[in-house]
């Protein structure tokens, strides 16, 4: 009976980009952003990543997990590359390496799968010679070879490759961690200053930036743009800074970027460009826990969320974040102070049973009115209303232990001939005073 | 006689399949016969106090899943009276344009852009902002959300914008001071007048 081919539960990109264009920090960024399919990531310097994509495959299919790391390394700015599945790490390097069949030569990536080790690759080398001598001319014939009989015929290096081969001696694989600060940055040797140009410039380097979050399962809270100015003597000062502290986190380019160009634009047209921008960095100083790595599939909870925070933060920006929120009642009795700002609406409890009759308009100040018989006068307006009912009071009082804010208001509800109704109030004054004529009337609101 | 029953079935299964239609293409409100039509601008308005927003809240609180933006060009309202309104409050934005046209009318277009709402209410002081051009614009915007994006205003300038499919203008009643709904204008429907149906 045959043995069941094992799962192929390893991926490995391989980076077959010019030598010049694969540096440290790429690769880091990339293995990086290749955390939302696995936390498991080992990196073969300058060469390839491998992923442990057990977990993966139960998600998605070979074909479909390979469609968005193709996907994921166009948006990091990869185009040569190969995409590999093996058993083990040394399988799938290999597989993209060579393709199948492996040659012998293969032997050396299953001795040392994570590191670039020359020595041990030129002893592996002269030992796939004297194999070839010996007619062993393939890695197949190799991997066929009893194993009881190699230690005798080649020695124990090449015992331990075979059952490497075979699953049965697997490679500890390495930690990979990555950088504490993510930070893009890109170098434009023309020279840009047209705002436009510049921010597709940018939208880019977020991008990847926001991929590389996204990995992490965080979010950014604290970001920063940073232009380098071409060194013109006239200029002092050779970079341009901008610091912004958002008021949700933000979790994707696009939500993003409306809020840079607001920024930058409004700063560049206070105080332009003196030179052109040789280089664009973005940073993310500050991120907090986000969405998870793997996309919940059968809940639109975390895209919802994800827009809310886009929207808020583009509001926010342009408008200033006390102007843009949710209300949430909080248990005072003074009407101007009964609720409180907030932006998730999360923080709102559910109605309860009662709730006593407010106006749907209300004033930003009480302003005072004057009440002569049936009539009431705004006199910043000019306005004025005939009363024709009064409801109430409803005394509304408290904050007794500050001086300041200490208050007692009785408060009417007054239709008018006119057809509308006002919310006023007398204050300090005791349900047994009331006179319509008494002086002290507000008016707070209207019941629109 | 066969044929009549044959004409009489397909006449039951039109109404049936055009009163499922309307259902979906408007947000029940008992107070309008037909309902708010969905992914159009409405227009309610009546001089402060005559109980317009009270108007709102109501439609609000029929259609409790509804999510909803209230876009203030001068802030004056007080969310406290949406509870008593049955009115939840997580599901309310309120944005203050800060007494600027020109604001309000940009955060309504990305309200609507972003997707997020059902219903978008910009209440504003001045018509002059909302010309022709801009009145189309807001049109596109609100069809591709699928979006109801309702003026409240205290004036009446809109009336006969011909992208309004919806004009109410609201008064209070004397008597019951109740508010009263004047429809000025409405596609397919004929132009009356009815009192607010509260909510039980």
């Amino acid at each position: 009976m045959s043995n069941p081919t094992p799962p192929k539960s390893v991926a490995c990109i391989y980076l077959k980009q010019h030598e010049a264009e694969i540096t440290p920090k790429r690769v880091h960024a990339l293995a990086e952003a290749c955390f939302r399919f696995t936390p498991q990531i080992a990196i073969r310097e300058n060469e390839a990543i491998f992923l442990d994509i057990t977990q993966s495959l139960r998600l998605f299919s070979e074909a479909s997990f390979k469609l968005k790391a193709q996907a994921l390394l166009k948006r990091m700015g990869w185009q040569a590359f190969k995409i590999s599945l093996g058993e083990t790490a040394a399988h799938a390097l290999a597989e993209a390496k060579y393709g199948a069949p492996f040659p012998l030569e293969s032997l050396a990536d299953f001795a040392s799968p994570f590191v670039k080790n020359p020595e041990l690759e030129k002893k592996i080398k002269a030992q796939t010679a004297i194999l070839k001598q010996l007619g062993i001319q393939d890695f197949a014939h190799f991997a066929g070879i009893p194993r009881q009989t190699l230690v005798s015929r080649f020695g124990k290096d090449l015992l331990r490759l075979s059952e490497r081969i075979h699953g049965q001696d697997p490679v500890a694989w390495p930690g990979f961690h990555p950088a504490p600060v993510i930070s893009e940055k890109t170098w434009l040797p023309e020279g840009g200053e047209n705002l436009d140009a510049l921010i597709f410039t940018l939208k880019g380097l977020v991008d990847r930036a926001m991929a590389r979050l996204r990995g992490r399962a965080e979010r950014a809270s604290i970001i920063q743009v940073e232009f380098e100015l071409e060194k013109w003597s006239t200029l002092k000062i050779y970079q341009r800074k901008w610091q912004i502290d958002l008021p949700l986190p933000q979790g994707s380019a696009s939500s993003l970027i409306p809020i840079l160009r607001e920024q930058i634009d409004y700063a560049l047209q206070r105080e332009p460009l003196e030179s052109p921008v040789m280089s664009i960095q973005f940073e993310v100083l500050e991120t907090i826990p986000g969405a998870g790595a793997q996309r919940d599939f059968f809940q639109k909870k975390e895209a919802e969320q994800e827009a809310w925070n886009a929207l808020i933060g583009r509001l926010g920006q342009k408008l200033g974040i006390e102007h843009v929120f949710v209300a949430v009642p909080v248990e005072r009795y003074l009407p101007e102070k009964a609720y409180r700002k907030s932006l998730r609406t999360q923080d709102v409890n559910r109605l309860s049973d009662a709730y006593p009759p407010r106006p749907a308009r209300l004033l930003s100040q009480p302003e005072p009115i004057r009440v002569q018989g049936e009539v009431l006068i705004h006199p910043r307006s000019g306005k004025s209303w005939r009363s024709v009912a009064w409801q109430g009071p409803e005394r509304l009082g408290g904050e007794w232990w500050n001086n300041e804010a200490r208050f007692s208001r009785d408060y009417f509800k007054v239709a008018t001939a006119q057809g509308e109704q006002l919310w006023v109030f007398q204050k300090e004054t005791a349900p047994s005073e009331i006179t319509q004529n008494a002086a002290g009337f507000f008016l707070h609101g209207f019941f629109d | 006689m066969l044929g009549n029953s044959f004409f009489s079935q397909m006449k039951e299964i039109s109404k049936t399949l055009l009163s499922q239609l309307s259902a979906r293409e408007s947000f029940a409100f008992s107070s309008v016969e037909g309902g708010i039509p969905r992914g159009s601008l409405i227009s309610v308005s009546g001089s402060a106090g005559s109980g317009k927003t009270e108007v709102i809240l109501n439609f609000l609180a029929e259609n409790p899943k509804l999510k909803v933006a209230w876009v203030e060009e001068r802030f004056t309202i007080y969310p406290c009276a949406f509870l008593q309104a049955r009115v939840n409050l997580d599901r309310v934005l309120f944005v203050n344009a800060d007494h600027d046209a020109k604001k309000a009318l940009w955060v309504v277009h990305q309200i609507l852009k972003s997707q997020i709402f059902e219903v978008v209410i910009l209440s504003t002081g001045s018509a002059a902002s909302l010309d022709a051009v801009t009145l189309r614009r807001l049109q596109i915007s609100a069809e591709k959300a699928n979006a109801t994006l309702i003026f409240l205003s205290d004036f009446s300038s809109l009336t006969g914008a011909w992208s309004i499919p919806l004009q109410i203008q609201v008064s209070r009643s004397l008597e019951s001071q109740n508010p009263i709904l004047h429809i000025i204008k409405s596609r397919g429907q004929k132009v009356c007048q009815t009192p607010l149906r509260q909510k039980a």
